[in-house]
């Protein structure tokens, strides 16, 4: 090395631009490999936090649906019924639904944006919780809850939707 | 060979191509292929455990649910019916089931039969497992149904991998029981019963006139409007509308309203 250093040889142009050329297709593998990596870790931990929020998410459906409604003798699951069956309860159900989760720690549903949707025959209802709210939401990750239609040949969907802006 | 053999420093170009192959191979894997199985990290069985349970409670919340339901459209229909299953058995006047001094419906009982046939409709073919399988009773204003034989039970799969004999299987189950409270119709039923035994218009000919009279003595009236109607001597229509709104299941729609109870009295 000493020597190479201590050398007052040029190095020729034909043997100098292959090693710069050499140096950095090498850059560019580590990078490669290096995101590659990386890239994968983040996919591990991104699928554990689904997995943890989809089960947040569907604790908080089932605790939705399980609510009392305020001055009826009515849970909320009811009331998607009645609103299904008759559009005057719509209203009630979506100020009810607001009111429950914005009644929620503000912590719940603040990390991404989320909305409600219900879906049956005769109602289709999104209702967006939590507190952002974007309108171009993409890479959506679903909790859902089916309950059984007294009509017998559909059931209510009830879901909660997470969503990156 | 001459390349191996000589001593001049050189790059080996198609080592260098097979390295850059093998890195653009690991980003495109990694950045658009689907992430490698996630239960492969400490903490998944737990995870997966958790996953379990709320499966067993969407079950449970689908089975409240249906039972209420179907104790929606029984009250309607025994309301309707005076309290009976199906025909009085002293008889109908006007369609109407006969309520008597001798006769008064076991509606209890009555309630309970007709929520079974309707928890089997409304439980539908989805939960062909449970279909049949409850002990209901009532206590006080709820219907508790208790399931008869073994538990549900809910399957999930740990450390699943394509092919790999490591699948780890665990069972997580419930007993799928439900309770439906806020019932109104027997409590009702119980008034109505109370009204005509205060009434106490057995042996009266006119007795529209004796139900109306008592009518206006008895203490519980402000919980209910009543409409009395003379149908022939010793026998009178009723129908009793509560002022407390329920849930009502009638013709395939869910109503939230009181309900109107319709029988006939015959006080021979």
């Amino acid at each position: 090395m000493d020597k190479l250093l201590k050398s007052r040889k040029a190095v020729g142009f034909d043997d100098f631009l292959p090693l710069v050329i050499a140096v950095f297709i090498f850059l560019m593998v580590f990078l490669f490999v290096g995101f590659a990596i990386n890239n994968s870790e983040k996919a591990k931990i991104n699928s554990v936090e689904e997995i943890k929020d989809k089960i947040m998410m569907t604790d908080a459906l089932i605790n939705y649906l399980r609510a009392d409604v305020q001055d009826y003798n009515l849970k909320i699951a009811d009331l998607i019924y009645l609103a299904e069956d008759d559009k005057k309860y719509l209203p009630l159900l979506i100020s009810t639904t607001e009111q429950y989760f914005s009644s929620l720690p503000e912590n719940y549903f603040s990390k991404y944006s989320y909305e409600l949707s219900i879906a049956g025959k005769n109602i289709g209802k999104s209702i967006p919780i939590g507190n952002r709210h974007c309108p171009a939401a993409h890479n959506i990750l679903q909790s859902e809850v089916l309950l059984p239609s007294h009509a017998k040949d559909y059931f209510i969907k009830v879901s909660i939707n997470r969503a990156y802006c | 060979m001459k390349t191996i053999k000589s001593k001049k420093a050189m790059i080996l170009y198609y080592v260098v191509f097979i390295g850059i192959l093998v890195s653009f191979a690991a980003f495109f894997i990694s950045y658009f292929g689907k992430p490698t199985a996630y239960l492969q990290f400490e903490g998944a069985i737990q995870l997966s455990f958790i996953n379990a349970s709320q499966e067993a409670e969407k079950q449970m919340l689908y089975n409240d649910i249906a039972a209420k339901q179907a104790a929606a459209k029984t009250s309607y229909e025994l309301a309707l019916n005076g309290g009976y299953f199906g025909a009085s058995e002293c008889g109908q006047i006007k369609g109407l089931n006969i309520w008597s001094s001798k006769y008064v419906p076991d509606y209890k009982n009555n309630f309970l039969r007709l929520m079974l046939d309707n928890l089997d409709t409304i439980l539908g073919t989805k939960d062909e497992l449970l279909r049949g399988r409850y002990l209901l009773s009532v206590i006080d204003n709820s219907l508790v149904g208790t399931s008869k034989s073994s538990s549900t039970v809910f399957k999930t799969e740990v450390f699943k991998k394509e092919g790999s004999p490591d699948t780890i299987r665990y069972e997580y189950a419930v007993n799928p029981s439900f309770k439906v409270d806020g019932l109104t119709v027997i409590a009702e039923l119980n008034d109505i019963k109370e009204f005509l035994q205060f009434a106490n218009c057995n042996g009266r000919t006119d007795t529209t006139n004796c139900l109306s009279r008592a009518w206006d003595k008895w203490p519980k009236r402000e919980s209910y409007s009543p409409m009395f109607a003379e149908v022939q001597d010793y026998k009178s229509e009723i129908e009793i509308k509560s002022k407390k709104s329920t849930l009502i299941l009638k013709e395939g729609r869910l109503y939230y309203e009181p309900l109107t109870y319709k029988l006939a009295y015959s006080a021979e």
